[in-house]
């Protein structure tokens, strides 16, 4: 199986000033079968995903797939998406908006005979439980509904790679949590290697294997996802997966108190910055640990969320339960502790 | 009422539409998709039936397809008959005044399809040809119906160019603008009435049409 699904990605595409460049490899069958390509928005991402579906066509490289080769830019060879075995969906699903449910996942089932096509439908219409809703105009189906349709419809021609833009972006926030588990369930099952562009963390890690991580054109690291969120390795990369707090070894330097984030133990090593998530930052009134001032509160959710400036300006997140007890209110001075073993050094 | 001439008219506006239906979406379609610089140019000489007096535009046609000329001369020697002064004759010269009332109409309306949804019907394995078909002609309908309405309309009003191509033949050549200068010319002010109030009442549906379909008020 391993072979008949192997995509081998090694592309160049220019994108006004910037050149986009990817290199890697994905096969279907294994855990890492599905990879998230990850980067801030204008990052590259979806070039990579349209450079693959053939809706552009790279200026470097060469895209093969199951030992068939779909783009070289050296001889020229560029296979149309048509002829690629990929099911494509767009980021706000792209769905023929004249024609209703059936009929836009039918349009994807392609040449066979009526009857073999009509059973293909009906099966799809029940797997992804839309049945009900089958003679609807997409314009009338809620968001979680157009994403099954979308689904539905790209893997009707049965591909060989599945390719999702942004899956989730279209929908309010609580829905995407709801579909976040539910794209989770299509796509486990399925065997073929599969390829989620995002710009969420969370969706990242729900659904991804392998992560590959974007900024301005350029892979800074790519590796399990639960991995590379953990350990970054660079400050740009903890940037871009969401470390809140990035101080600087120079900052770290001029402000001799928060050497006791990393107990004291930094001089004797080559890095260029400490890295710890905000809820790793333990906020009190009193005791021992860096004294900062409360610059910002912000309740968010069952948390809060607030600014301290110890030098420089760290960003924490506790539990409203938690906070309740400290009770400080912006101007005071509080006391903040990084848990033990929360922060890591990376590269600048 | 000249009943001939309005059967000509609506001969003529009905062949003008249809002629610019199977010319101009292709060139509408090729103009709302092409990333070519030079598309102004094209655009700029289909639109330059609006600005320009029908007379020079008739006297052009009249020059490129007389008997001297090497259009004309072809057309000669295989149907044996003239272009000036015949129903071909002021076809051809009402296609070519007639395209942007069509052809602008159909650019937009391609132009305005979701790039993404044709996209997605490449992706699920649709040719172009039938993505065309399929997606983006009936998406963009409602502005093409808006084209053939507006040419044919038009057409039904046109004067310039039929008189100078055509002349005025009866049941070749003579359609109803023709037939009320005609009938002002001899005074005949009654008829000149008659066929000027039908004019109005016609170019006031066609538009009330026009932009009903541009709402979408009409079902399609």
């Amino acid at each position: 199986m391993t072979d008949a699904t192997r995509l081998e990605a090694r592309l160049g595409k220019r994108r006004g000033e910037m050149m986009v460049r990817a290199d890697f490899a994905l096969a279907g069958g294994g855990e890492d079968r599905v990879l998230v390509l990850f980067g801030p928005s204008a990052s590259g991402k979806s070039t990579i995903l349209r450079c693959l579906a053939g809706l552009e066509r790279p200026d470097e490289g060469r895209v093969s797939f199951g030992g068939e080769i779909w783009s070289d830019a050296a001889s020229g060879k560029f296979v149309a998406p048509q002829y690629r075995s990929i099911g494509f969906m767009a980021q706000d699903y792209a769905l023929f908006p004249h024609l209703d449910v059936r009929e836009n996942i039918a349009y994807g089932v392609g040449a066979r005979n009526a009857t073999e096509a009509k059973a293909r439908v009906g099966e799809l219409l029940e797997r992804f439980g839309i049945g009900d809703v089958a003679s609807r105009k997409p314009a009338e189906l809620s968001g979680g509904q157009q994403q099954r349709v979308a689904l539905a419809r790209a893997l009707a021609r049965e591909p060989g790679l599945l390719l999702l833009d942004e899956p989730l972006s279209a929908l309010d926030a609580p829905t995407r949590m709801t579909l976040r588990r539910e794209l989770r369930e299509v796509i486990e099952p399925i065997e073929i290697p599969a390829i989620v562009v995002t710009h969420d963390p969370a969706e990242a890690e729900l659904l991804g294997h392998t992560v590959l991580v974007l900024d301005a054109g350029q892979v800074l690291q790519m590796g399990p996802v639960r991995e590379v969120f953990a350990s970054p390795c660079s400050r740009r990369v903890a940037e871009i997966v969401g470390f809140e707090n990035v101080v600087g070894h120079a900052d770290l330097k001029n402000h001799p108190q928060l050497l006791s984030i990393v107990n004291n133990n930094a001089e004797n090593r080559a890095w260029g910055a400490v890295c710890f998530r905000a809820h790793a930052v333990e906020v009190m009134r009193s005791g021992s640990g860096l004294r900062g001032r409360l610059t910002h509160i912000e309740p968010e959710g069952p948390l809060v969320r607030m600014e301290i400036d110890c030098g420089v300006a760290l960003v924490a997140l506790v539990p409203a339960a938690t906070w309740g007890t400290v009770a400080a209110r912006i101007g005071d001075e509080v006391v903040c502790r990084v848990s033990d073993g929360a922060w890591r050094f990376v590269a600048d | 009422m000249d009943w001939t001439a309005i059967f000509l008219t609506f001969k003529l506006a009905a062949c003008t539409a249809a002629a610019l239906l199977v010319l101009g979406l292709p060139l509408a379609y090729w103009l709302a998709t092409t990333p070519r610089r030079w598309r102004f140019a094209v655009e700029a000489v289909v639109a330059l039936p609006i600005i320009l007096p029908p007379t020079v535009l008739g006297f052009y046609v009249l020059m490129a397809t007389g008997p001297r000329s090497f259009i004309g001369g072809v057309y000669g020697t295989l149907t044996g008959h003239s272009l000036p002064f015949s129903f071909t004759g002021i076809l051809v010269g009402s296609i070519l005044y007639n395209a942007p009332f069509a052809i602008r109409p159909f650019t937009s309306a391609f132009a305005a399809v979701d790039r993404r949804v044709i996209e997605a019907s490449w992706c699920l394995g649709a040719s172009r040809w039938k993505t065309f078909r399929r997606i983006i002609l009936p998406l963009a309908w409602p502005g093409v119906l808006t084209g053939l309405v507006l040419a044919f309309a038009h057409t039904v009003g046109e004067f310039g160019v039929v008189l100078m191509l055509g002349g005025n033949v009866s049941a070749q050549t003579r359609t109803i603008s023709i037939s009320i200068y005609d009938s002002v010319q001899a005074m005949d002010y009654a008829a000149a009435h008659n066929a000027s109030l039908f004019l109005v009442a016609f170019a006031f549906i066609s538009l009330c049409v026009t932009y009903a379909l541009q709402r979408r008020v009409l079902p399609l």
